[in-house]
């Protein structure tokens, strides 16, 4: 894109569900990761034809969680999403089905962003305490601080900021000052 | 004596403090007050912070009172009048957000940090002055000065204490003995800037003689002009299991009209049963809801050629910050960062295609499919250039295109 003034890459992507040396090193991880699969796979063909119908078997798959820490507004908004004909056939493509077109595309535009502005802020934890053996955490964040460590190296004004006590999936929320400190940093040295 | 001009101040000062130094080297076993002092910033610099820090926060005031105010930003907003005020806070000191809950069960997120740590950045960060800049974006300043390279205790925070504080700032005068707030010995010191710099606050300490800790610090200044008010706030220190923790204090306000005395103001707190949890929950610190309506219907639905993608801009100024969501995800990810980020410059979210109030785009949505809904709503909505990207987790591939 012209005329970029910075980057600023937020927990990023990982392909951990995807890569042998993940399900070696994190079986419990790597189960949990294809179950999901399995249930975006289901939800997707169903969304296909038609919107999901409240209260059908797949609604009960299909339909996202309520958060407890979301306004009922929001839960609302979300719940009716996923039940939307084709939100699920398009998340599916987007996050799996397309998944190796895109890195396909990452590896071939590949390059270098010179003295680009640039921040990564990472999480303490890719996964919540707790929900994974402590073995299989620590592999998992082994695996993906190696893994990020060139995307940093992108610009030669690369950075790395760490976002404790926060996780993966809940770094924007929880750790929103982190996350908002970094961009700022980023805008004011433009 | 009366000093001409700031250098010829600036080279007393340094010959008075060449003479202190050696008269402080000749008499150790009477140390200069300067010296004193010195040995306590540098006891000072380096202390343990526990990650967590759970507390039960008193207040009571005497015509004065403080209630959480969130909008437009967060801060302790000072109010007339007599109160009794309770909070259970539970702080987490890597970035010092912090939960408070009354005594009716009603949460509030705020910035807030019991230990020494906290009362030293307040020290770097002007707390009375600069107060009315209380909702301007934090100041990107350089990290901390270091002046230890001992790190083997990832509790221990080296936090540049001599720099900030020392006795090159402050001019340092001996009050003799007085005693700590937790009723221990100590020595009472009165502080003056070596440069009358109004943003140097630090008027009094207390040392605990046996620890060679700060017990007690007074921040003082002069505000306003014709009504002004003398504010003055004290923090207690003590040792709570083995952290130097607040454990109370008071801030006092004595309004003068062209310097008659108009009132005088006192609140004071104590922080009890305070406690060190190894961990708490991430909801636990998790920002209280914003407002939900930007994300409950489509902000401005922009065509970019037969298919529409909602886009939601807040702020003005460059850059424009493009925020990219994560997968699966939709403008809604970014609903606690944006309102932040609107108050520095011009911040724009949407909903890729599928997702949200965004229509839905051709299959496969690979990256080359993305982008070029990103380049088309840029083009079609006309955003600003220049760009900061931010993306979050797969929205960072997309930024990378």
């Amino acid at each position: 894109m012209s005329e970029l003034g910075g980057l600023v890459f937020v927990e990023p992507a990982f392909e951990g569900n995807q890569e042998a040396r993940v399900d070696a090193a994190a079986p419990m991880f790597a189960r949990n990761a294809v179950h999901q699969i399995a249930v975006a796979k289901s939800c997707s063909a169903a969304s296909e034809n038609g919107p999901i119908l409240p209260g059908s078997p797949l609604s009960a798959t299909c339909v996202v969680p309520a958060d407890p820490l979301l306004p009922q507004a929001l839960n609302d908004m979300l719940r009716a999403q996923s039940l939307r004909a084709g939100w699920w056939t398009d998340s599916y493509s987007e996050n799996l089905t397309a998944i190796p077109l895109t890195l396909e595309e990452i590896r071939t535009e590949q390059r270098s962003y010179g003295a680009l502005p640039l921040a990564m802020v990472t999480a303490e934890n890719i996964v919540p305490p707790g929900a994974f053996p402590p073995a299989e955490e620590r592999s998992i964040g082994e695996i993906m601080r190696a893994r990020r460590l060139p995307l940093m190296q992108l610009s030669s004004r690369g950075y790395q900021v760490e976002a404790r006590g926060c996780s993966h999936g809940d770094i924007v929320s929880d750790c929103a000052d982190t996350v908002v400190d970094a961009i700022r940093a980023v805008v004011a040295v433009r | 004596m009366i000093y001409r001009n700031a250098l010829v101040r600036l080279l007393v000062g340094l010959l008075v403090a060449i003479l202190v130094g050696s008269v402080s080297a000749s008499a150790q076993e009477t140390p200069s007050a300067t010296e004193f002092y010195r040995r306590a910033v540098v006891t000072m610099n380096e202390l343990p912070e526990p990650p967590f820090i759970a507390f039960r926060y008193e207040g009571t005031g005497a015509g004065l009172r403080i209630d959480l105010a969130t909008e437009p930003c967060e801060f302790f907003r000072w109010k007339l009048g007599d109160a009794r005020t309770e909070w259970r806070i539970k702080s987490r000191t890597s970035d010092a957000r912090a939960e408070f809950v009354d005594t009716a069960g009603n949460r509030t997120m705020m910035h807030f940090n019991p230990s020494w740590v906290q009362t030293y950045r307040q020290l770097r960060s002007k707390p009375l002055r600069d107060a009315h800049d209380m909702c301007a974006p934090p100041s990107l300043r350089p990290p901390d000065p270091i002046t230890s390279d001992r790190k083997s205790d990832p509790a221990v925070k080296t936090i540049g204490t001599v720099l900030a504080i020392g006795p090159g700032i402050y001019r340092v005068e001996d009050r003799g003995s007085a005693a700590c707030p937790n009723g221990h010995a100590g020595h009472a010191l009165h502080l003056s800037s070596r440069t009358h710099d109004p943003h140097h606050e630090l008027t009094d300490v207390i040392v605990e003689v046996s620890s060679m800790r700060f017990c007690m610090v007074r921040f003082g200044t002069r505000l306003g002009v014709g009504f002004t008010s003398d504010a003055t706030n004290e923090h207690y220190f003590a040792d709570v299991g083995g952290y130097w923790m607040q454990t109370g204090g008071q801030a006092e306000f004595a309004g003068r009209i062209v310097g008659v005395a108009s009132g005088h103001r006192v609140w004071r707190y104590q922080f009890v049963d305070i406690q060190f949890p190894t961990s708490l929950p991430a909801a636990t610190f998790a920002p209280t809801a914003t407002d939900p309506s930007p994300y409950t219907h489509p902000q401005r639905l922009v065509d970019i050629g037969g298919r529409k993608l909602n886009l939601y801009c807040t702020g003005t100024g460059l850059p424009t910050v493009i925020l990219e969501a994560g997968g699966g995800e939709s403008s809604l990810d970014w609903r606690f960062v944006q309102p932040q980020l609107t108050k520095t410059t011009r911040t724009c979210s949407y909903d890729r295609a599928g997702y949200g109030f965004s229509g839905r785009g051709p299959l496969p949505r690979d990256a080359a499919a993305t982008v070029g809904d990103l380049h088309a709503l840029i083009a079609a909505a006309g955003i600003p250039k220049p760009f900061v990207l931010v993306g979050y987790s797969n929205g960072e591939l997309y930024s990378r295109l």
